[in-house]
This record gives C-alpha cells, structure tokens and sequence, in this order.
C-alpha cells in the first residue's frame, strides 16, 4: 500500500488547492492543443503506516532493565502525510494476558521509549493514556520507504515471579505537522 | 564447583521475569481516509455524516476495528455506523465506516476540538511479549457559528445523450458545507463543433441542497437540436457567485418510435403483438388471402357437385376435381397456397422503385463534410439490408411535422417530385410521405463514391 499523490483537503501543505486534469492532444503534424479541467479534485489525506507485530524485551532478572533502551520499533509512513504517533500501552503485563488473575503483573509505566537508545532513566514512561511522539516520518514521496524509528526498554521491579509475561501497546498514527512532511 | 553451577542456574531461572522466544513479527499495513472531521459552519441541531475508507495489507484475516470518541464531554455526540466496534473481515483489504455528528439544540456556540481513535485489535495471539496494537487517529475540528454561511462546492456535472425532440438533462452534484440551505442555477450554452452558440438556456428551478448534504440534482431543458453531437457549457450559480463552469459532449440521437409504457403485463402483451403485425404486415395480409381464396375454392367446388348423382361423383375423374369431401379439401389448399406463391412472385418482381435508405453516418457528426450527390429520381434498385434501423417519414416536407411512417433500413419508394431538399414517395399503403435527403442515397450516389 503506497500512496504518493499530495492531499489537498484540510491540514495539509496544499489545502487551498486541486488537483486538475489536463489533456493534450497533438496530431500527426505535432500541433496540438491542450485543456485543463476548470474546477479540480479534492485529494483526501490517508493516515497510512505499518510497524513490527511485537516488541521482544528479551530475558532479564529482576532489577534488570534494557539500559540504554535496545529494543527497536520501526514505523513505515505508507500514506500520503508525515506521520507522527501516539503511545500507550494496557495497564500491565502478566503471566495470563489478558486476564491477569495470576502472578503479580508488571505495571505499564515500567516500560519506557525514546526517540534515540537513550539510557532507561531518561526515556519516557509509558502510560494507559496515549502520549504524542513527535516521530516525523516524512511523506513518502519515492518508491523508497521512509521510517522512523523509537527504542524501547522495561526495568523488571522487586517482587516479580519468574515465568513469561504479555501485554499490549497501541501505537497510534497521527498526521504529522506539516512543517516535518 | 559443582555447587557454584547450580546456584547459577537457580539464580538465573528464579530472575526471569520476560523470556521471550518468538521472532519479531512484521505488522501488515493499515491506513484511513480521509484524516480528519472538520466542520466549522455548525449550528445548534445540525448533523452530517463522513464515510471513511479503512485499507489494510499483508495479513487479511478476520480483525476487530474499535472506534472511540476521545472528545470529552460531546463524544456522545457522535455515532458510528455500523458501530464501534466492527469486523473486518477475512480476505477483504477495504472495508467503509460512516460517523455521525448530531449537534444538540442545547449545544454551546465554541469551538470544539478533539479525536477520535481508530484500533485494530491484532488477531495473532499466539505473538508473546508486547503485542502491539495499530490505531489511526482521525483529527476532530468542530466550530459551532450563528453566522449563516454559503458554502456550496459542484463536485460533477454530467450529461446524458438524447434522442431528438427529448428534454437535455443535466445532472449536478453539489456539496452544501455551509450552515443554509442553497438553491443553485445554471446557465447552458449550447454551441457546435465549431463552438458557435446555437441555443442558451436558464435552469432556475434546480431543487434545494440542505445544509451538510451532498445531493445530485437535475435540470432540465428543451432544444430544437438536430441529431448530431453538441458542446454544452454548463454554468452552475449561487447567488450570481459562479461555483463550476464544465464543458460537457451532448449527442443527440435519431428519432425513434415511441413505445407506451405500461405497468399493466396485458398491455405489454398486446403492444408486442401489434409490434408483431406490423413488422410481419404484408405476410400476414398474404396468407389471409390465400386463406379466403382456399375457403371460396372449396364452396363453389361444393355447390357444382352438390346436385350431381351419386354415380357420377363416384367416377375417378370426378373424384380427382373434388366430388368428395377429402379431394375438395386438397384442391382448396392447394389453390390458397398458389395464391400466396404468386404475391410472393409478385413482390419479388416489384423492380420499379428508385430510392434505397442507406445510413449516411457522415450526418450524425457536425463538422464532417457531406460529399454525397443529390440524386436525381431515375435509379435502380439497390438490394434492401436486414437491419432494425427506422427513418422518419414526415407528414409534410418538415421535420417538425407528425411521423407518419417508419421506414425501415434499405426499404425502398416511388419518389413522385422533389421539393428543397425533400423527397415526395409514395408509402406501401397508399398514401404520400415525405423524407429529407440527408436520409437517403441512391445507388447511382454509392457508385460514384466508389
């Protein structure tokens, strides 16, 4: 899924604008004669994107977290706008996801991200409330993809059982602001 | 050491809190248009609605979509249909949802600002560790005025090809963004190839386009167009303010014969009979006679052997010219079939008509250079073409004048005189017709264009 063509509509670098047809035909003689369509289209902006299925945080004890944040989420602009995105993430982790009725869960805000592999006491904690990202992947404009990326990583807290732990994160796309596209 | 090895061990298996052994799994992509809600021309009461394009790729197996107001208080002003919680089901990329807003009568004037979040819920649940959910968020921008504002937009003007002497309709579709109701206009010039304005035309009663309402309305209006193909120069207005000028193609089509339509199966019935008499008229006409000469055959037979002994009817000779009842019966049938087998010879043998109707296709397009001989009435016959295509014949040398007949492609007339660019003929029932040249070739014309 790739959509390159520039929105017109609002919140966009060209909403005063259309898109217009133009026709040109040329005879045998090359002379020709061209047309352009008098009112145009209305092009909508598509939020688009794709990004990994999970983040993996690996094997870690108790007191253990991933510092500097290691563990990477790539997120691929596939629309027609520069993107941002919002993070959240399910209350806490556990053992039985999502029932959590078992061992004591890992609350969410020991998860923590950033915008660089940043030591874990200076990434940012997430939360059950989605939290903007200022990410600023460009619009794709080419064939190529454009991506951003963010570091993740978890600090295990005391009182923490052995055993292998879920959760869920959301991670929202958001048209960006138009300045980064 | 043995003994180091184990409290190793132990120590590591009681410290796992995350193992996580699954490779990282690459998400399908996933995307919403258009972006936003936006209106800012709301009153107190309003409503409108936005459809929204949801797309996905990679996997397609069946996901739940979640769709959630995040606009505090005056999220209950929205409703998603067919509901916020939806599926998209398996093997389709593209499914469509539709949100509501209805403004309160009570609602405050202010701007409202939020979003509304739009989640796919993953379906691979076997993925451990954090699986991460998608969502899309759509910006919401809400603006409640008591300002009235126009805000009409022409999204398409369209046009339908005519058959000649038909109202030219035209179809405009308008997008009402403002907060009254508007009743636009148009102007229609109607110009030829060559961009000359033929007719002009003012379309005022278009219909009402209610506020956040997007309606194709039609206008409509009468031409003397002849058949041919046309520019249109649609113009559409509010309040004298022009919002889309398009220049449309109009063909207009030959006449055709008009076919009453009817609700009742009965009369439709009947009209395909008559449809059937009259194509099959002559025939028809034929084996009625046939028919009635056999019948009158029969009975004078009859009668000359009605008083005749019986002896004598008896005889071989007398039996072979119909003294018996079977014998008078071959002879009827016989004579009822030699009757329509000579006005079968007779119609075949019809050698002295003069003019063929053969299409000038050259005439349905303007601009095209007409070299076609005007032919004298002096031709031979040209053979007739097997084909469903009728041409007017006139009351008068009019085109405007009643149709009297309809000519079929190839069928052929007397021509009694020629007057203007008309052709007087003679039709099949007797009566006088009259059909312009343009619809007529003769052969001498065919062999010179050869």
């Amino acid at each position: 899924m790739q959509y390159h063509a520039d929105p017109t509509d609002i919140n966009t670098q060209f909403d005063a604008q259309n898109w217009l047809a133009t026709v040109k035909a040329t005879d045998d003689d090359s002379s020709g004669h061209s047309a352009e369509s008098s009112s145009g289209v209305e092009l909508n902006s598509l939020v688009a994107f794709s990004i990994g299925a999970s983040i993996s945080y690996g094997s870690l004890g108790v007191g253990q977290a991933n510092d500097p944040l290691d563990r990477t989420l790539v997120t691929t602009a596939t629309g027609n706008v520069g993107l941002d995105q919002e993070h959240s993430g399910a209350s806490e982790m556990c053992t039985d996801y999502p029932t959590c009725l078992g061992a004591t869960p890992i609350p969410v805000g020991y998860q923590r991200y950033g915008l660089s592999a940043v030591a874990y006491s200076s990434g940012t904690v997430l939360t059950v409330t989605p939290v903007e990202v200022e990410l600023n992947v460009p619009k794709v404009t080419t064939s190529t993809p454009t991506t951003g990326t963010t570091w993740w990583g978890i600090s295990i807290p005391t009182g923490i059982v052995a055993g292998t732990y879920n959760g869920a994160n959301t991670i929202t796309a958001v048209k960006g602001e138009i300045a980064n596209w | 050491m043995m003994k180091n090895i184990k409290n190793t061990i132990n120590k590591i298996v009681l410290g796992v809190a995350i193992l996580l052994t699954t490779s990282v799994v690459a998400h399908a992509g996933i995307g919403i248009t258009p972006a936003d809600i936006v209106n800012e021309n709301l009153k107190p009461g309003a409503s409108f609605t936005t459809e929204f394009k949801l797309s996905r790729s990679g996997n397609l197996n069946e996901i739940s979509i979640v769709v959630e107001p995040d606009y505090g208080p005056i999220s209950s002003w929205f409703t998603v249909k067919p509901g916020k919680v939806m599926t998209f089901p398996q093997g389709q990329r593209i499914m469509y949802f539709q949100i509501s807003v209805n403004v309160p009568e009570t609602a405050e004037y202010k701007d409202y600002k939020g979003a509304i979040h739009v989640t796919a819920l993953p379906d691979d649940a076997d993925v451990k560790g954090v699986m991460i959910t998608q969502g899309l968020q759509l910006n919401a921008q809400l603006k409640l005025t008591e300002e009235d504002i126009e805000k009409l937009s022409i999204t398409a003007i369209k046009t339908e090809n005519v058959i000649k002497g038909s109202p030219v309709k035209i179809d405009i579709t308008a997008k009402n963004e403002g907060n009254v109701d508007a009743s636009p206009v148009a102007k229609v010039k109607v110009m030829d190839l060559q961009q000359n304005l033929i007719e002009e035309h003012d379309i005022s009663n278009l219909g009402v386009v209610k506020s956040n309402e997007t309606k194709t309305i039609t206008g409509q209006f009468l031409s003397n167009l002849e058949i041919g193909e046309y520019f249109l120069e649609v113009e559409v207005f509010l309040d004298s303010q022009s919002l889309r000028k398009e220049r449309l193609v109009l063909s207009v089509t030959e006449d055709k014969p008009v076919v009453a339509t009817t609700d009742d199966d009965s009369k439709d019935q009947k009209s395909s009979i008559q449809s059937l008499l009259g194509d099959n008229q002559e025939y028809i006409l034929w084996i009625v006679a046939a028919c009635v000469g056999g019948v009158i055959i029969y009975f004078l037979i009859d009668k000359l052997w009605n008083n005749k002994p019986v002896e004598e009817k008896e005889k071989p000779a007398s039996v072979a010219l119909g003294s018996k009842k079977s014998t008078r019966e071959i002879l009827s049938i016989s004579f009822g079939f030699l009757i329509f087998l000579g006005l079968f010879s007779a119609s075949l043998s019809d050698a002295k008509v003069v003019e063929t109707m053969v299409k000038d296709s050259n005439k349905d397009v303007q601009g095209a250079q007409d070299t076609t001989v005007v032919p004298e009435p002096t031709f031979s016959v040209l053979p007739a073409q097997e084909t469903d295509t009728t041409y007017p014949v006139f009351s008068r040398p009019d085109k405007n004048s009643s149709v009297i007949y309809d000519a079929k492609d190839g069928e052929t007339f007397d021509v009694m005189e020629s007057e203007n660019g008309w052709y007087k003929v003679s039709l099949p029932d007797g009566s006088i017709g009259w059909i312009p040249e343009d619809l007529i070739k003769s052969k001498v014309t065919e062999q010179a264009q050869q």
